[in-house]
């Protein structure tokens, strides 16, 4: 009688799923279902089951990235200690003891696939994913939780207890490089914005104008010019730098730093505010310069996007704050404008934020694919203007 | 099916001379650590290129000519290729370029066969590697150095080609007599070992079809294994001046890793190599006795390493690359 497809037993997925999952909550998208497929081929090759060390060995490579590297969600040590507790094998011991040497290397793969013997309570991975590691985003920022063992079998109790106190210490981690957009990601993001502008004063040569000269008169006596062009931005970031927002001042820093250092030829800026923007914004976090408020909104339009809690993070609403900053943004309707909001969306309600929220397109920073930074290119992409 | 290609480190344990384009070169010992030696392997069992990070100067880019050697042997240049990528590197820049103007040039003054693409089309490293790798034991060593200086852009425009093993070239496909011209396919596929300094992150869906693999710094015994096969007869030396030496390089790296001297990037194996260099010239020429001047004043500088004192390390300039690093020591070398 044939298995089933949903009871075959699918090897190290268990430990797939956890460091998926892991991989996600640092940011990355890198582990996915292609990279579980290749370790099957690998593992039908014969690779991998001559020792631990070999089998841990793929999993790194197939999964690790330049990334986890230091990375405080996954990294190799939490590759490790996942593996040592979902992953009980039975290796014969004269093939752990040989075949790890790198000179074994190729010559013992048996020529056809025989799956280990492996232990069904602990590699049996259905239903997958989430209820292996449940991984619980308390904000959108820092947290990493892990927990909800199986509700019953004592072998999966067992697993789920382990991999819980190795994971959660600490169980909220706070690290504030930890963001849940990648810095490559919204450079990338920022970058998208570019066009094309082109010079008033420096030209080039044509290569397309003067071969299609060439051609109509039979021979060559210039070269066609034109006006050259280099790619630029309109980023203007305009970050509230209140109290309630001093946990994701990295975030703001590093977004800022981005469009500073790595967007070549934006031609906006970082401004910062307290709260509300109403007569000057500062031109740096500790205020030593201002911009009149007036002569900002007049400007040549532009790209702004406001880095704000909108009063979710104090959990009440403020009428006139509310008020105040409907102002702000009448005031900046010349311009488009996004609003990302550091704090996840479900602390938007019942918050000023939730009111804030129906006068601008407010997005919440989180993972996801594609992530929430996308949707705010896309507004900027779109030709709609605010509160149209 | 064919048996994976093996790499075991082995073959490049002694200076060996290969000759490129009938000029000798030499290459120098390389000794891989095991899991490098495990992450090549792996890399060219499920035939994805290896993305190789580490400190400068830890053996990144060498190590691709020491798989070609293995493979290949004394035909190593005939099946290795190099990418060093620039700031300026475009994707297209490996694959072929298309010489418009010496088409033009023929066009206008009726030399040569127009209609002739292939002779307009020079092939990038990339494009090379495609074309070598004619059977599985020729497949070519494609070295892509410093990804990381090109455009952020740069990985991803690179995925379909090393996914597909192939690539059109539009140019060619105008001439209407070859109709099956124009696509450029790699047999089998090319080992590709990919570098870069991290100075900017890659992509995440380049890297998730890439293995990666981290140098670590090398231990001891190895940097010993290396120094004994480059610069002594012996495998086994018992040289004092080297003991001296790595004593003295591994405390340095040791107390700049703990920054105590704050002295910034650290000292790598490449520096660790030359900076041997020249105290084993130095010490060689008190044995021949050399009575110039200039050279009396260096091999003493080389008797200081005797005392294996920190502050007193000959040389240091060779370790240290960058002035705040030079000011530190002498900061310290002066208390």
């Amino acid at each position: 009688m044939k298995t089933p497809a949903a009871e075959i037993p699918l090897p190290l997925y268990r430990l797939f799923a956890a460091v998926r999952q892991l991989d996600r909550q640092a940011g990355h998208q890198t582990v996915d279902m292609p990279s579980y497929f290749l370790l099957l081929e690998t593992l039908q090759q014969g690779y991998g089951f001559n020792s631990q060390e070999e089998l841990l060995m793929l999993c790194e490579k197939l999964w690790l990235k330049p990334h986890h590297r230091n990375n405080p969600v996954l990294n190799r040590e939490v590759l490790h200690r996942l593996f040592r507790e979902t992953v009980d094998i039975p290796f014969l011991p004269d093939a752990t003891s040989t075949a790890a040497t790198a000179a074994d290397f190729g010559t013992p793969p048996p020529p056809t696939f025989t799956p280990p013997t492996l232990p069904p309570d602990l590699e049996t991975p259905v239903p997958p994913s989430r209820q292996d590691v449940e991984i619980s985003r308390k904000s959108g920022f820092f947290s990493l939780h892990i927990g909800k063992a199986p509700a019953h079998g004592t072998p999966e109790n067992q697993l789920a207890t382990t991999l819980e106190d190795t994971l959660k210490a600490p169980s909220w981690l706070l690290k504030s490089t930890c963001y849940p957009v990648a810095p490559r990601r919204m450079e990338q993001h920022f970058r998208s914005l570019r066009f094309h502008e082109k010079s008033a004063a420096r030209q080039e040569i044509d290569m397309d104008a003067t071969i299609a000269h060439i051609a109509r008169n039979g021979y060559f006596d210039h070269f066609a010019m034109k006006r050259a062009s280099r790619q630029t931005t309109r980023w203007t970031l305009l970050i509230d730098n209140s109290d309630s927002m001093a946990a994701f001042s990295a975030f703001g820093e590093e977004m800022a730093h981005i469009l500073q250092q790595r967007i070549p030829g934006n031609k906006g800026t970082t401004l910062y505010f307290r709260n509300i923007a109403t007569e000057q914004l500062y031109s740096h976090r500790q205020q030593p310069g201002f911009v009149p408020w007036n002569r900002f909104i007049r400007a040549p339009a532009k790209n702004i996007l406001l880095f704000s809690d909108a009063g979710a993070a104090r959990g009440f609403y403020n009428e006139d704050r509310i008020i105040a900053t409907v102002q702000m943004l009448e005031e900046l309707k010349p311009h488009k404008v996004a609003w990302l909001n550091p704090m996840p969306k479900h602390r938007w309600d019942g918050t000023s934020a939730e009111m804030i929220a129906q006068f601008c397109p407010m997005f919440e920073i989180a993972e996801g694919s594609p992530d929430e930074m996308a949707h705010v290119i896309s507004l900027f992409k779109s030709k709609i203007a605010r509160n149209a | 099916m064919h048996t994976p290609l093996r790499y075991t480190g082995e073959s490049l344990k002694h200076t060996q001379t290969v000759a490129r384009n009938g000029i000798n070169q030499q290459l120098h010992p390389y000794i891989p650590a095991p899991d490098l030696v495990q992450a090549v392997n792996l890399a060219m069992l499920l035939e994805r290129p290896l993305v190789l990070m580490g400190e400068p100067g830890c053996g990144k880019s060498l190590l691709a000519k020491a798989v070609a050697h293995e493979l290949h042997g004394s035909e190593l240049f005939n099946h290795y290729e190099e990418w060093p990528v620039k700031s300026t590197s475009r994707a297209r820049d490996g694959l072929y370029e298309f010489d418009q103007v010496h088409r033009l040039r023929d066009a206008t003054a009726s030399s040569g066969d127009v209609t002739d693409m292939e002779r307009y089309i020079h092939y990038g490293p990339l494009g090379k590697a495609f074309k070598s790798s004619t059977a599985h034991n020729k497949r070519c060593v494609l070295l892509i150095d410093e990804i990381d200086k090109a455009d952020i852009d740069f990985p991803n425009d690179l995925l379909n080609e090393l996914e597909r093993m192939e690539f059109d070239i539009p140019e060619m496909k105008l001439d209407a007599s070859r109709p099956k011209a124009g696509t450029v396919r790699a047999d089998f596929r090319p080992v590709v070992i990919i570098t870069s300094n991290s100075e900017k992150d890659l992509p995440d869906a380049f890297l998730r079809r890439c293995l990666f693999h981290y140098i670590e710094p090398l231990d001891e015994a190895t940097l010993r294994d290396i120094v004994s096969a480059r610069y002594y007869k012996e495998a086994a030396t018992t040289d004092p001046l080297l003991d001296d030496a790595l004593h003295v390089f591994l405390q340095l790296r040791k107390t700049i890793q703990a920054e105590v001297l704050s002295i910034g990037k650290n000292i790598s194996t490449s520096e660790f190599l030359d900076w041997f260099s020249a105290l084993k010239h130095f010490s060689d020429q008190e044995e021949t006795g050399s009575e110039a001047p200039h050279v009396q004043r260096l091999v003493v500088e080389v008797e200081k390493l005797k005392a294996r004192d920190l502050r007193q390390v000959p040389f240091h300039h060779i370790l240290f690359k960058n002035i705040h690093s030079v000011l530190r020591f002498h900061e310290n070398a002066g208390r």
